[in-house]
């Protein structure tokens, strides 16, 4: 044998006689492999052809791919082989009584997870024919300050029809505060004594006092946990108003305020009325005032009609006179897709 | 007319005469309700009572102590007398705002006001 011109180190299995396969040999066990790959899991090299980012690679990759993936379709090996081989990663077991059939799975038993009922979908979001229009009686229109002048626009707009509108504001009171009306017995009392079947609720200028959580312990603005008390005082109120279905309520968003401090506390307001009123998004319209008065952050000035109008007031929280005007006519729109007046 | 029923005459007519003053007299000190001043500021005099003194005098003195409160910052506490009354306050405030409960004596007369204030 003559010796190497390169410095190619194979000659020293050969000096002791340990070669055993040749090139050949190499070439025959990549084909053989090959094409058991392709009978077994041809269909997984089309699988991840199809995953690629598109460019030259996945085409490349598809190329053998789908040839591959359509002769492993056409055979029975790729599945008696996941059925000799399946004992090597099973899947962990299924329990029956976690099926959505088995009621308590999903809407009680011990998850506790409430039901979701037909009430939580508008039907307007989802497509299906709107619920018939009923007649509006008896509209009231309540909150904190936020709620006057609201009350008297949505009186005018509606002078000389049959409607009966009350405007109850209750100047400085809070939904998180009870020093001077508790809202959940203040909402009870006025759904007795009015029956309304319409309610705008305008509120949350005094907001973002201290209340009592879970436990008795006391929850300071303006986390998740106080959200979550806050959100169940509102759920609780919205119950009230709502009567079983046989009232539409209105709950109006608070549009951004000037101050920083405030701000904070309106957007957790305006989130926690959001999420306590998805049992009833059939029954409760949350309208969003901040889309229209401060889609972009506070401001005391907007186009009312073509013309730069203030709609806030002086203080910075309020609305004032024509900015209540515009929300009275926006809020009346909403309104006369529920009822006819 | 014997002599012991004149006596029970006069005696009944007495209580009677004693009675209807010590009403007429708890009717003049209960407490009643009045409509409260517009707040100079940002926020409200949410409820105004008076006992044993005129409304007016009531937001006379509301108007005073808001006044006196206020003087020095507008987060601050009245500590004088305000037209001769004495006046205590109980408030929760955060922030943003404060609410408070006024009550204010002379003697017997009383001014009872609660107030919502922006800071």
């Amino acid at each position: 044998m003559s010796p190497p011109t390169d410095d190619s180190l194979m000659n020293r299995f050969d000096e002791h006689g340990l070669r055993r396969f040749r090139a050949r040999d190499a070439v025959i066990a990549v084909t053989l492999a090959s094409l058991l790959l392709v009978l077994f899991e041809g269909a997984a090299v089309r699988r991840a052809g199809e995953q690629m980012d598109p460019g030259v690679g996945r085409g490349v990759v598809l190329a053998v791919g789908k040839p591959a993936g359509a002769i492993a379709d056409a055979l029975p090996l790729a599945s008696a082989a996941h059925s000799v081989t399946g004992w090597l990663s099973p899947d962990g077991k299924l329990d029956a009584r976690d099926s959505f059939t088995a009621a308590s799975a999903v809407t009680g038993g011990d998850a506790g997870v409430p039901p979701v009922t037909a009430d939580a979908f508008d039907p307007a979001r989802i497509g299906a024919p709107p619920a018939p229009k009923r007649r509006l009686h008896t509209l009231l229109v309540t909150g904190d300050s936020m709620s006057t002048p609201l009350d008297s626009e949505v009186s005018r707009l509606l002078v000389g029809g049959t409607v009966r509108v009350i405007g109850e504001p209750h100047l400085g009171t809070g939904i998180s505060k009870s020093f001077l009306v508790d809202w959940g017995q203040l909402s009870a009392q006025q759904v007795k004594r009015d029956h309304p079947n319409a309610v705008v609720v305008f509120i949350g200028a005094n907001e973002g006092f201290p209340m009592k959580g879970p436990g008795g312990r006391e929850v300071k603005c303006c986390g998740a946990d106080w959200a979550a008390v806050y959100a169940n005082r509102v759920r609780r109120m919205v119950d009230t108003y709502r009567q079983r279905g046989a009232a539409r309520i209105y709950w109006i968003g608070i549009p951004a305020p000037r101050s920083a401090a405030r701000q904070k506390i309106s957007r957790v307001v305006n989130e926690a009325a959001e999420v306590a009123t998805q049992p009833w998004r059939g029954q409760v319209r949350v309208i969003d005032t901040g889309a229209i008065f401060t889609p972009h952050g506070y401001r005391d000035a907007m186009k009312v009609g073509g013309v730069e109008s203030i709609v806030r007031q002086p203080d910075g929280i309020h609305l004032n006179q024509k900015g209540a005007a515009l929300l009275a006519a926006t809020l009346l729109q909403q309104i006369r897709q529920d009822f006819v007046y | 007319m014997p002599r012991s029923l004149l006596l029970f005459a006069l005696a009944a007519a007495l209580s009677l005469v004693v009675a209807t003053g010590a009403l007429a007299s708890a009717g003049a000190q209960a407490a009643r309700t009045c409509s409260a001043p517009k707040y100079p500021g940002s926020g409200y005099f949410t409820s105004l009572s008076v006992k044993s003194v005129s409304c007016k005098t009531g937001r006379k003195v509301t108007l005073a102590h808001d006044r006196c409160r206020t003087a020095g910052s507008r987060a601050g506490r009245c500590h004088k007398s305000v037209l001769g009354y004495s006046c205590s306050e109980h408030r929760q405030s955060i922030s943003t705002e404060i609410d408070g409960r006024v009550t204010c004596k002379r003697g017997s007369k009383r001014v009872t006001y609660t107030y919502q204030q922006n800071i």
